[in-house]
Parts: structure tokens; C-alpha cells; sequence
């Protein structure tokens, strides 16, 4: 064993004085003010209570909130606050635990304050500011009611996750490191999000990859490594690919501000196709789709509980919030076009196959989960499964174009209720492995007694994500499942099968919450957990105020469909009058919904019963239908056909690192490994001789010029 | 060697050896030869030295120092004489605009600078033909 | 005044490196700071003549006053006078950085010998980059090719001698490549001053396509072996892996661009758009780049020791700068310049820190590679910031690289290479990024877990610092040198 990196707090005997902390206290009283800010600012803007007006009697308060809005430069101050707050943390969090994490919280909270004073700018249709000249093409920030939306989102998430990441980290190692990450990551996301064009999006994105890589790793051991090389290499062929987008699209259209380019662009034949094809390809391995998504249900067990609260809370939805950028602006035609104009085509297109991708990731991601013993692997399951409920949200958005308003708003309330609910999964999980070190649900129990809010949370959580009615699940699953019903009315017949699906796995995602619950709060609970003593601490309080937030969400719908969605509507290219009718007009609570609900709720039930009967938990995927193995294998065939055809006998193709290729199991080496494997052998076969048989080279090769030349100039 | 008769003509030899190899150098404008092969030819006188006398006291007529002395010396010159170029007629290794003498055609003293060059050259020249020389016997005695 | 500047630079470098064996009785440290204060005044004079260039306009110089076709010219344009600014400061950083005692295993009385190559080498490239005349250009590669071989072969190890006659071996087939064909030039113009024979084959080869054919084809191919172009690149894996560690990285960043500088200068200046449109070089150049590109990264993949390593990655960085010139467009040179640069700042940086390793640790594996970064902060953060340049991540100069070499090919209407470009980009992750993983997230045999300064000699860190600094400070603010370098591949087409 050798020595890890410990600070002062990582002591184990170090116990709390009394029930409470005042570390907690102090937690607890900044979450609700934050929040509460945050809700009062928001109702001030739209002059609901006279807040505003009260505040204009303060001199003080005034002249701050003038400053405030005035403040050309605010975008950049949001970006700047992380990644100054995690510098100033690993000066002051040297020596002590709880003075780092103040700092992280302090930060994270002004974060909050700072994004929300935002709104009014954003609702008058943007805040734009730009710095020329760096990067030869000059960077460029714009906040728009999009934007506002995933800051808000972002930025209270993060918080509380913060909150909730200094009790949990206390028994990990190498905390100093991971909040210094964790910092860069923010400022990285946020820088994402306020991006006005695509290579400011770009630069924070691939920021954001580095930087979320050494979350991934913190735990260093063999697993890590594997899962954090399958992370960042897949990270680095996205940004690749939305670097040739970028290319293409420079090349084409000349401008990468997110305004309108389909007139452009359709001129330009199939570039088009090829840019959108890249970028969703591209964000698509951000965001989990299938078939990109093999880095996720490894990278998510490993990495520490914050860390995978985040990942996938915030970091998937960048992905999706890219593919959802790049369609709006640039694919969509100017605000005000006739619904009728060619321009709609594209999107049209594009939008059927993206509704498809979507379908067959939500599939995938639910069967696999249904697999899963361990917790936070199954969650990752489930992660990509939702992603596919946005990415279909985004596909009939596109797909319907002129009236695909339903779509685009299912995909953000999903965005915003995923984000909660998927965060708030992770966390529970993450005090399950706190309390118990175990994070195989078959191997717990009855844990609703020992952690009774855990538990609670648990249950609110869980039935947020099934969608029960009262709970924000509900509510976007609803407008997600309408927009795919507009999508066979209006659009194509044979999505009609594609809603057929959805309700599918609408259960198996109801089946798949009532097996975890059952398995690790219901049941009889192992001898070894009687140990467990529950105490109030910072864990506890970041749960809760997620959860309320759920069933405000929950039980007050309008909320965020006012403040958040509406507002999108006034710089987007969608119908007007189809907004009014169905958007803004929308009920929720109608009777047909809730019926569709306790069809499935109960169809839910009879899967997860049958399936425990049946033991059809427990299936694995043979080895051959792994996706590396259909682009590996052929390769490595070629190759040894290659030399076998060149040398003959002499052929020395190593076979015996060969059969090291052919292990099943996936995990004892990865893609890139048998890749690099194949260059060696290629490069002890073919090196040496290549650099003995120098004059060799060149004589051919001179001869060869010569001909070509000469041949070409005298035709 | 130790044969007297061997060294007694080669005592006699070297110097008319060397004003040959002199007066190819100088001589380069007007005649076949130039500062390399006049610098050769008093490099192989030293190699006769060497051969008849014995690396030591070959080393002791023309030591490391004198070595370094001649081969930087030699370029400088060249350098210095570029120079005077630049000083005088604003272009480097400029001949006759920077004033060195035209002479008449045919004779010694014409041509310009062109015989300073080549003593130059040749003082080079020798002094690498006899370091080369004296390397390669060392290594062969070691 | 000014125009005698170029030439009294080049003296002057001649003349320290002949200077140096008499100070042999001193002290060596008399001999290594009169060499920078010579290098410093002739970057300071380079850099008036840069800003009197800019200014006025490119300057022609003839040796004593003779015409054209007789003596020896210097054209000193904004192309020429910029690179050796370039060269110089780049010499600079390096110089300093050998002072640092960093010489990797020569001996201690060759040391002299080392600074006087070193010397002697400037002033060749110096040469080399002026000159307007293409005889005078072989002379000058010539010069530059014994030198290069001798601060490889001055660490006398075995492996430094088949190395470095490897190197003469196929440096001399290619000066003769080249060298022959200026004959076949020289047998059709008469001339072997750059501009008139220019002038000559643009209104006469016509009547000699063969000649002009062969001889594009063999100075091409020459010039090629000697910038590591890719199926002539068998000499650098094993030259810039043995060579200590200055010497590799002068090597790799600065006498392998100069090559590709005379190849630029050969088909642009000499031959012009005329000939080059009808005779299909661009497509050779193009095919061979590409091919190099991910070939380069294959080889670089399995390597073990790691300047071997990185000498291979340098040949398909090569690729991107020959793909660029193949491109024939103001927006290929540009890019292609840029990747010039940009590269060599990289390669140094990459060399020069693990040089810096290898003096103080003596691991050159790359499997020994673990925890390094806590023993060596300063040097491995310099690698991980270059290497990150290579992948090609953004605030690096070597994004801003890729950047301009894809709309280069796009516009070129080669969409294939911006495919080869992120594939050679991808590949270059492969085995870069193992490396910083394993140095600063994996724990080392000694299992040292606090990051301390390491001590090396403060000349060694400063310039690994400055190299760290200059490829972020480019790949935040590029576009001066951007506007600059279009300026220079506008007046070259």
C-alpha cells in the first residue's frame, strides 16, 4: 500500500462534535437561499410580487442591480467565476478541508446569483458579447432563453451536487485534485453553454472533455484507466468529427455565428448532410446515443459519485444541447418563414432518422439496465435510455419543422427533469455505497429503515422518472409522447410503431425503478448493515432540496413551461399559432394521459414480476455483438491475409498476440489496446526491413516520379 | 626512420617542397593550381617530416596550437578580406572597386585580392591536411 | 547599410564559430556566453533588416558588385528574412539550453568542437535561406549536411555512427539528386541564378518538357530524402534517437523545415505556376503527404524508446507541411507556413523536455514513463502541452494548424485529406496521450506524491518554460503571424 494524498479531513477518527455540523447548518441555509433568490428573481421579473420594486428603494440594492445589468462583459464573468473559484480553492484548501469546500459552494452559489441576473436579457432575445481577435477567428458568447435555460439548469444542479460532494468526498482520496478539476469542468460547461458560435462551443467542449477525464480516473485503479481511455478517445473522435463540421461549415457557409444558414448551405449540395451528419455524430457520443455510447456504462460506476451525478446530470445534455443548437440555428430557416417554404426540408429529413436513433437508443438503454446488478451501472443504463427520449424529443422538433413546437418543448422539460431526477439517483446511490461500501443491489436490503430520507428520496426520484403523475417525469414524458403522436398524424404513418416503443419502454423504465427499489430499500436487510447509524449532514440536505424541487416541478407544471419554454418560442422559427394552440394551451392531467399512465405503470409491474420469476435479469450479450468486434475483426483478418500472401511461410504474424485479441471478456482489454497491439506486430514485421531497404526506395521511387511525370505531361 | 641518408635529404627537400607549394599558391590567377593545391603541397611537405623525423618532433614544429591558429586564421583572413569589401565598396568580397591593386594581367601581383584569398585558403588547407595526418598516426600508434 | 546586414550576420556567426578554439584554455563558460551575445546581435540586426523588409520591400545583395549571371546574389524578401528570424530566435531558446549541460553524453573536450558545429551550421542555413542562386544552395546543403552529422556522430557511441552514415549516405543521394537536377536547369537556361533561370523556363520549357520534367522530379525527390518525406524518411528514426537531445531538436524543428523551405523555394520561385500547373507534382506531393501522414503515426505507435518516438511523429508532421505546399493555393502555403512554425516550436518543446528527463533520470523507455510528473513537473508539463498541440486540442498552436490545413484542402477541393488530416490527428492521440496519462496519474517506482520543482540547471527550465508559453501564446493569438504568413505565401505564388 502506498501513501495517497490526504488532507487534514480525511482522517477517519475525525468525528462530529455534535448531531448536526455547522459546516451543515451553514450548507443548508445557502441552498435555501440560493434557491429562493433565485425564485424571487424570477418571479420580480415578470412583476408578479413587487420585489423589484422594493429593491429599487435600496440605493445600495439598486446601484448593485444596475451595475449587475450593465455589465456587457457578464457571460465571460460566468465562465470566469469557476475556473478562478478552483484556483483560489487550491490555494486556500491546502490545509483544510472544510475551507476548500466553502470556497467551492460560495463559488457555486455565486454562480447561481450571477447566471439568474441573466434572465432579463435573455427574455428581450439575447445577450451577446464577443472578444475579436483570439483565435483568429474571435470568440463569441450570446445568452439566449436556451441558454438561460441550461444555465439555470446547470448552475443549481451543480450547486447542490457541490453541496453534497463535501461530506461524500470526505472518504476519498485526492480531494484537492478532483474539486480543482471539477472547477475547470464547470467553467468549461458553462462556457459551452453561453457560446455564441460553433468554435467557442468547440474550445469549451474539448476543455470540457480533458477536464471531466480526471474525474473519471479519480480512483486509479485498473478499471478507471480502462473506462477513462475509452472515455477520452471516444471524446477526441467527437470533437474530431465536429472539427470537420466546423471546417465544412466555415468553408461553405463563411460565418459560425448560430444564425440561420440553410439558405446557404442548400446550395451547397450534399455538404449539408455531411455537416449535420458529423455534428450529431459528434454531440451524439456526448450524449449517449447508441451506437456511441459504449464509453458511458463504463465511465459512470468508476468515477466518484459527484463526479457521475454530473456526467450525467449536466455533461450528456451538452450533447444533446449541441445536436439541438445545430439544428435551430443553423438548419432552420429565418424567424417568420411561411411553413410552407422548401427551406423546412432539410430538417425534415434529418429529423425522421435522428427520431429513430433516439427510439433505438431508449431500447437499447432500457434493456441493458433491466441487466445490471450494480446500481450506478444501471443508472447509466437508464441515463442513455432518457437521452433517447430527448433525442427523439429533438428529432420530431426537427422533423416536423414548421409545427414541431411539442417536440422541442418535450426535449427541454426533459432536459431540466432528467437532469433532477438522474442527479438526485446518483446521489441516493452514492449514499447507499457510503453508508454500506456495496454497490451491488443484489447484496442489499432494507435499507428504508436505516435511511429513511434516503429512502424517501429515493421514491421521489424513482417515480419522477417513471413518469407517475404529480411528479415532473409526468409532465415532459406526456409532451414527449404527444410530440410523437404529432409526428404519425402529421408526418409519417410508420411512426405510429415508434410510439408503440415509447410506451414499451416507458414500462421497462417503470419495471426497472421498482426492481431497484424493491432490492435495496424493500426486502430483508443483510446482518451486516444493522451498524448503520443515520445522521443529518450535507448529503442529506442537497437531496432534499432536489427533491422538492421535483415535486414543485411535479405539481406546478406552468412553472417551467412559462418562465423557461414559452420564451424560446420568440426566436425560433416555429408557427406561431401552433405554439398559442397546443403549447401554451397545453393540459396536463387529461384524462387520456393518465389512463395511458396506469396502463403502464401496471404493465411495468408485470415485467418486473415476471421477470423475477423467470430470471430474466441476468441475460449476457455474446461476445461477438459488441460493436468493437464487427470494426476490429475484419481488420485484423486483412492484415494477417496481407502478409501471409506477401511472405508466405515466413509470414512471422504473431498469433499468439493474436488469440489475446480473441478474449471474451471485454473488459480485460479494450479496443485501442488490441489496435496498438496490431501496430507493433505490423511495425517488428515491416520496420526493420523498411530502413534496411533504403536505396531500394529510392531508386524505385525516383523511377517511378520520372514515369508518372513524364507519362502525364507527354498524354 | 632512422637512416641518415633519409634524413639528411629530406632536410634538403622540405624547403624547396614548401616555395613550390608557395608559388603554386600565389600563383593561382594566372596558373593552374590555386590555394588548394598549393596548400597541400606544403601539407605533404609536413607529412614528409613526419614520416622521416618521428610524430614527436613533427608535433613540436607544428603543434595543436599552431593547428588552431592556422585554420581559424586562414578563414578570417577570407573573412577580413570580404569585409574590406564591405567597408570600401559596399558589397561583400568586392575585388577590384574596393581598391586592391588591378596590376597587369599575367603577372604575380594581379587580379586583386585574389592572391590574399588564396594564402588564405592554402594556410588553411595545409594546417587540416597535416592535423588530419597526424590524427590518423596517433590512432595507428595507440 | 542595411543590406549589408544579412551578409555581415552570416560572418558573424562564421567567424565565433572560428574564434571558439582559441578560448580552449579558458574557462568554457567565456566561450558560451560570447556565443549568445554573437547569436543575440545577430538576431537583434536580423531584426532590423525584418523591419526595413517589411517596410521597403525585398532587397537583392550581389557578392562584389557582379551581375546576376556571373556572381552570387542574395534575395532577401519577407519569406527569407522572417524564417531566419524565426531560426534564430528558435537557436536561441535551444542554445541556451545546451549550455545547460545537457549534452547527453559528450564528452567533455568535444564540447568546444559541439558549439562550433552548431555555429558553422547557422551560418549554412543562414546561407541557405538567402541565397538567390541554386548552385550556391548546394554548396550551402552541403555544409549543412556534414555539420548535421556531426552533432549527431560527436557522442561517439556506436549506434550514434551507423546512424549518422546512414544519414550521410542518403543526405548525399539526395544533394546529388538535387544537384543534378540543376544541371539539367543549368543545360536548358544557362543560368543558375534563381530569377533569371525563372525567367528562362517560363518562356522556354516548352520546348524542353522532358528536361524540366526530370529535373522537378529529381530536385523534388532530393530535397524530399533530406526533409524526411515519407518513404524517404528511414534515416530520421534512428538519427534523432541517438543524437543527444539538443542536437535532436535542432535537428528536427529547424534543419528539416529548412529542406522544405528550399522545396518551396524551387517550385514557386524557380519554376512558378506556370509548370506546375501542367506537370502533376501536386499530386505526387499530395499522395506521398497523405500516405506519410498516417504511415508516420503507425510507425510511431509501437515505438518503445521515446525519441524514436518522436522521430516519427515528426515524419508525419511532415506529411501535413509537404500535403500544404502539394496544395498549390495562397491558403495551402499559408497553412503549410504556419504548420512550419508552429511544429518546430512544438518538436523542440517535446525534445528539449525529454531531454531533460533523460539528464536526470535516464529513463528513455516509454513504458518507465509512470509518475514522472511528479518528479519532473516542469518538463512534463511542457510535453503534455505540446503533445496536446500535436493531437491538436484547442489554445495550441498546432489547433490553429489543423484548422487552416483543412480549409486549405477544402478549398482545394480535397476533402479526402481533411479525413487523413483527423485520422493522422486521432492516431497521434493514440500514443501521446498514454504518456501523459501514465506521468502524472499513475504512481512511479519511488512512489514520490508531492510535486516538486525538479532540480535541473535553470538554463535548461527557463527555455522549456519559454517554448510552453510561445505555443499557447500562438494558439491564442495567431493572427499576426497568420496575416503575415499569408503576406509571405502571396508573394511567393
Amino acid at each position: 500500500m502506498f501513501k495517497r494524498n490526504k488532507t487534514v479531513c480525511d482522517h477517519p477518527q475525525l468525528k462530529q462534535r455534535s448531531v448536526i455540523g455547522r459546516f451543515t447548518v451553514v450548507s443548508t441555509v445557502l441552498v435555501l437561499f440560493s434557491i429562493a433568490f433565485v425564485g424571487l428573481f424570477i418571479a420580480g421579473v415578470h412583476g408578479d410580487i413587487g420585489v423589484f420594486e422594493w429593491v429599487r428603494e435600496v440605493a445600495v440594492l439598486r446601484a448593485v442591480y444596475r451595475f449587475i445589468y450593465e455589465l456587457r462583459a457578464l457571460p465571460l464573468l460566468i465562465i470566469g467565476l469557476p475556473f478562478l473559484g478552483s484556483v483560489a480553492m487550491l490555494w486556500f484548501g491546502r490545509n483544510s478541508c472544510n475551507g476548500r469546500d466553502s470556497i467551492v459552494i460560495a463559488m457555486t452559489s455565486l454562480t447561481i446569483l450571477l447566471t439568474v441576473f441573466t434572465y432579463p436579457h435573455a427574455l428581450e432575445g439575447g445577450f451577446a458579447y464577443s472578444i475579436p481577435g483570439v483565435f483568429g477567428l474571435g470568440l463569441s458568447f450570446n445568452v439566449d432563453m436556451l441558454g438561460f435555460t441550461m444555465l439555470m439548469v446547470t448552475s443549481v444542479i451543480w450547486f447542490l451536487v457541490m453541496v453534497y460532494a463535501h461530506e461524500y468526498m470526505k472518504k476519498e482520496f485526492n480531494c484537492n485534485r478532483f474539486f480543482f478539476f471539477m472547477g475547470i469542468t464547470y467553467g468549461a460547461v458553462l462556457g459551452t453553454i453561453v457560446a455564441g458560435d460553433l468554435l467557442t462551443l468547440f474550445l469549451f467542449f474539448e476543455i470540457m472533455t480533458f477536464a471531466s477525464y480526471i474525474l473519471v480516473i479519480h480512483g486509479q485503479k485498473e478499471d478507471s484507466y480502462h473506462a477513462g481511455y475509452s472515455y477520452i478517445f471516444m471524446g477526441i473522435i467527437g470533437g474530431f468529427a465536429i472539427l470537420v463540421a466546423m471546417l465544412l461549415l466555415y468553408f461553405t457557409v463563411g460565418d459560425l455565428a448560430f444564425d440561420s444558414a440553410i439558405a446557404a448551405l442548400s446550395q451547397h449540395g450534399s455538404a449539408r448532410y455531411w455537416i449535420i451528419g458529423l455534428l450529431i455524430f459528434g454531440f451524439g457520443i456526448k450524449a449517449g446515443m447508441a451506437p456511441v455510447h459504449v464509453w458511458l456504462p463504463r465511465a459512470h460506476p468508476v468515477a466518484p459519485t459527484p463526479a457521475s451525478a454530473l456526467l450525467s446530470g449536466i455533461m450528456i445534455k451538452l450533447g444533446a444541447y449541441g445536436i439541438l443548437r445545430i439544428a435551430v440555428s443553423y438548419y432552420f430557416p429565418p424567424v417568420g418563414t411561411d411553413g410552407g417554404d422548401a427551406l423546412w426540408l432539410t430538417s425534415q429529413t434529418i429529423g425522421s432518422a435522428v427520431i429513430w436513433i433516439g427510439i433505438v437508443t431508449m431500447a437499447i438503454g432500457v434493456f441493458l439496465a433491466l441487466q445490471q446488478a450494480n446500481i450506478k451501472r444501471m443508472l447509466a443504463y437508464h441515463s442513455i435510455s432518457q437521452m433517447g427520449y430527448i433525442v427523439m424529443g429533438i428529432g420530431v422538433a426537427m422533423y416536423l419543422g414548421h409545427i414541431g413546437a411539442m417536440g422541442y418543448a418535450g426535449a427541454i422539460y426533459h432536459i431540466i427533469n432528467h437532469a433532477l431526477f438522474k442527479s438526485l439517483l446518483f446521489m441516493v446511490a452514492g449514499v447507499v455505497f457510503y453508508h454500506t461500501g456495496e454497490s451491488d443491489m443484489y447484496k442489499l436490503g432494507g435499507l428504508w429503515r436505516k435511511l429513511p430520507l434516503t429512502a424517501t428520496v429515493c421514491l421521489i426520484a424513482s417515480l419522477g422518472i417513471a413518469g407517475i403523475p404529480l411528479f415532473n417525469g409526468f409532465i415532459s414524458k406526456t409532451i414527449l409522447h404527444h410530440g410523437i403522436v404529432e409526428a404519425y398524424q402529421y408526418g409519417h404513418p410508420t411512426f405510429f410503431y415508434a410510439e408503440l416503443i415509447f410506451i414499451v419502454i416507458s414500462a421497462g423504465t417503470v419495471a426497472s425503478f421498482i426492481k431497484l427499489f424493491y432490492y435495496v430499500f424493500l426486502r430483508k436487510m443483510p446482518a451486516r448493515y444493522r451498524r448503520i447509524t443515520p445522521e443529518y449532514n450535507n448529503l442529506d440536505t442537497a437531496m432534499a432540496m432536489m427533491a422538492l424541487i421535483i415535486v414543485y416541478i411535479g405539481l406546478n407544471p406552468r412553472f417551467v413551461l412559462d418562465t423557461f419554454i414559452i420564451p424560446q418560442f420568440d426566436t425560433l422559427a416555429y408557427s406561431a399559432d401552433f405554439v398559442q394552440t397546443y403549447v401554451v394551451g397545453l393540459t396536463f392531467f387529461t384524462a387520456a394521459d393518465l389512463w395511458l399512465m396506469l396502463g403502464i405503470v401496471v404493465f411495468g409491474f408485470i415485467i418486473f414480476i415476471g421477470g423475477k420469476r423467470w430470471h430474466l435479469f441476468h441475460l449476457k450479450l455474446p461476445y461477438w455483438m459488441s460493436v468493437e468486434y464487427f470494426v476490429f475483426y475484419p481488420m485484423n483478418w486483412i492484415i494477417k491475409n496481407a502478409c501471409r500472401l506477401m511472405y508466405g511461410d515466413e509470414c512471422k504474424y504473431n498469433d499468439e498476440t493474436i488469440t489475446k485479441l480473441r478474449l471474451k471478456d471485454n473488459k480485460d482489454i479494450g479496443f485501442l489496446d488490441r489496435f496498438k497491439i496490431m501496430a507493433t506486430v505490423f511495425n517488428t514485421r515491416f520496420e526493420k526491413r523498411i530502413i534496411r531497404s533504403d536505396a531500394f526506395i529510392y531508386t524505385v521511387f525516383v523511377t517511378g516520379v520520372l514515369l508518372m511525370m513524364l507519362v502525364m505531361r507527354l498524354v | 626512420m632512422n637512416d641518415i641518408i633519409v634524413k639528411t635529404v629530406a632536410r634538403i627537400l622540405i624547403p624547396f617542397i614548401q616555395l613550390y607549394g608557395i608559388f603554386i599558391m600565389l600563383h593561382g590567377h594566372v596558373s593552374p593550381g590555386g590555394g588548394f593545391a598549393g596548400g597541400a603541397m606544403i601539407g605533404t611537405s609536413f607529412v614528409l617530416y613526419t614520416l622521416v623525423f618521428g610524430i614527436d618532433k613533427s608535433k613540436k614544429k607544428f603543434s595543436e596550437r599552431v593547428s588552431e591558429y592556422a585554420e581559424s586564421g586562414g578563414i578570417l583572413l577570407y573573412i577580413a578580406l570580404g569585409l574590406i569589401g564591405i567597408i570600401m565598396a559596399g558589397s561583400f568580397l568586392t575585388n577590384i572597386d574596393a581598391g586592391f591593386p588591378k596590376g597587369t594581367p599575367g603577372s604575380m601581383f594581379s587580379g586583386g585580392m585574389i592572391p590574399l584569398l588564396m594564402i588564405g585558403i592554402g594556410i588553411k588547407v595545409a594546417s587540416t591536411f597535416i592535423t588530419l595526418f597526424h590524427t590518423l598516426i596517433e590512432e595507428e600508434e595507440a | 547599410m542595411i543590406a549589408q546586414l544579412p551578409i555581415v550576420s552570416m560572418v558573424m556567426l562564421l567567424g565565433m564559430a572560428l574564434i571558439i578554439p582559441l578560448f580552449k584554455r579558458r574557462n568554457f563558460s567565456v566561450t558560451t556566453s560570447l556565443g549568445f551575445v554573437v547569436l543575440l546581435a545577430v538576431w537583434v540586426l536580423t531584426l532590423l533588416v525584418l523591419w526595413h523588409v517589411r517596410v521597403e520591400g525585398p532587397m537583392t545583395y550581389r557578392f562584389g558588385n557582379y551581375e546576376a549571371f556571373l556572381g552570387i546574389e542574395l534575395y532577401i524578401d519577407l519569406f527569407a528574412v522572417l524564417f531566419v528570424f524565426f531560426i534564430l530566435s528558435l537557436i536561441m531558446v535551444i542554445y541556451v539550453y545546451s549550455t545547460g549541460d545537457a549534452t547527453e553524453g559528450v564528452a567533455e573536450k568535444e564540447y568546444g568542437r559541439y558549439y562550433i558545429l552548431l555555429f558553422i551550421l547557422l551560418f549554412a542555413m543562414l546561407g541557405i535561406i538567402y541565397t538567390n542562386d541554386l548552385f550556391n544552395t548546394y554548396v550551402f546543403m552541403e555544409i549543412l549536411s556534414i555539420t548535421t552529422v556531426s552533432i549527431i556522430s560527436i557522442k561517439r557511441k556506436k549506434e550514434n555512427y551507423t546512424a549518422s552514415f546512414r544519414y550521410v549516405m542518403l543526405n548525399e543521394i539526395g544533394s546529388l539528386s538535387y544537384l543534378f537536377g540543376v544541371a539539367l536547369l543549368y543545360m536548358v537556361t544557362g543560368y543558375t541564378n534563381i530569377g533569371l533561370v525563372a525567367e528562362s523556363i517560363g518562356q522556354h520549357w516548352t520546348a524542353y518538357p522532358a528536361n524540366a520534367t526530370t529535373a522537378i522530379g529529381f530536385m523534388v525527390v532530393g530535397v524530399g530524402i533530406k526533409s524526411a518525406v515519407f518513404p524517404f524518411h528511414v534515416w530520421l528514426p534512428d538519427a534523432h534517437s541517438t543524437a543527444p537531445s539538443s542536437s535532436s531538436a535542432i535537428l528536427s524543428a529547424i534543419v528539416v523545415k529548412v529542406y522544405i523551405l528550399i522545396m518551396i523555394k524551387v517550385l514557386f520561385r524557380v519554376f512558378g505556376l506556370s509548370v506546375l500547373d501542367v506537370i502533376p507534382v501536386s499530386t505526387l506531393l499530395i499522395a506521398v503527404a497523405a500516405t506519410g501522414m498516417i504511415m508516420g503515426s503507425m510507425f510511431a505507435m509501437a515505438q518503445t524508446d521515446i525519441k524514436r518516438m518522436l522521430g516519427y511523429s515528426s515524419v508525419a508532421q511532415v506529411g501535413y507541411i509537404v500535403m500544404g505546399i502539394g496544395l498549390i493555393s495562397v491558403l495551402g502555403l499559408q497553412a503549410a507556413l504556419f504548420h512550419v512554425v508552429s511544429h518546430a516550436l512544438m518538436k523542440a518543446a517535446l525534445f528539449l523536455s525529454v531531454g531533460a528527463i533523460i539528464y536526470k533520470k535516464k529513463i528513455r523507455k516509454v513504458s518507465e514513463f509512470n509518475g514522472m510528473g511528479f518528479e519532473m513537473p516542469v518538463a512534463m508539463v511542457v510535453f503534455t502541452i505540446a503533445a496536446l498541440g500535436m493531437i491538436g486540442v484547442p489554445m495550441t498552436t498546432g489547433f490553429i494548424s489543423k484548422l487552416n490545413l483543412g480549409l486549405a484542402a477544402l478549398d482545394g477541393g480535397q476533402a479526402v485529406l481533411v479525413f487523413v488530416l483527423i485520422v493522422s490527428g486521432f492516431l497521434n492521440a493514440l500514443y501521446y496521450l498514454p504518456i501523459i496519462i501514465n506521468a502524472f496519474l499513475k504512481d512511479n517506482p519511488s512512489q514520490i506524491r508531492v510535486m516538486r520543482v525538479e532540480k535541473i540547471p535553470k538554463t535548461m527550465l527557463g527555455p522549456l518554460v519559454v517554448l510552453g508559453a510561445l505555443i499557447v501564446y500562438f494558439g491564442l493569438f495567431p493572427g499576426v503571424l497568420i496575416r503575415v504568413l499569408e503576406a509571405v505565401a502571396a508573394s511567393l505564388l
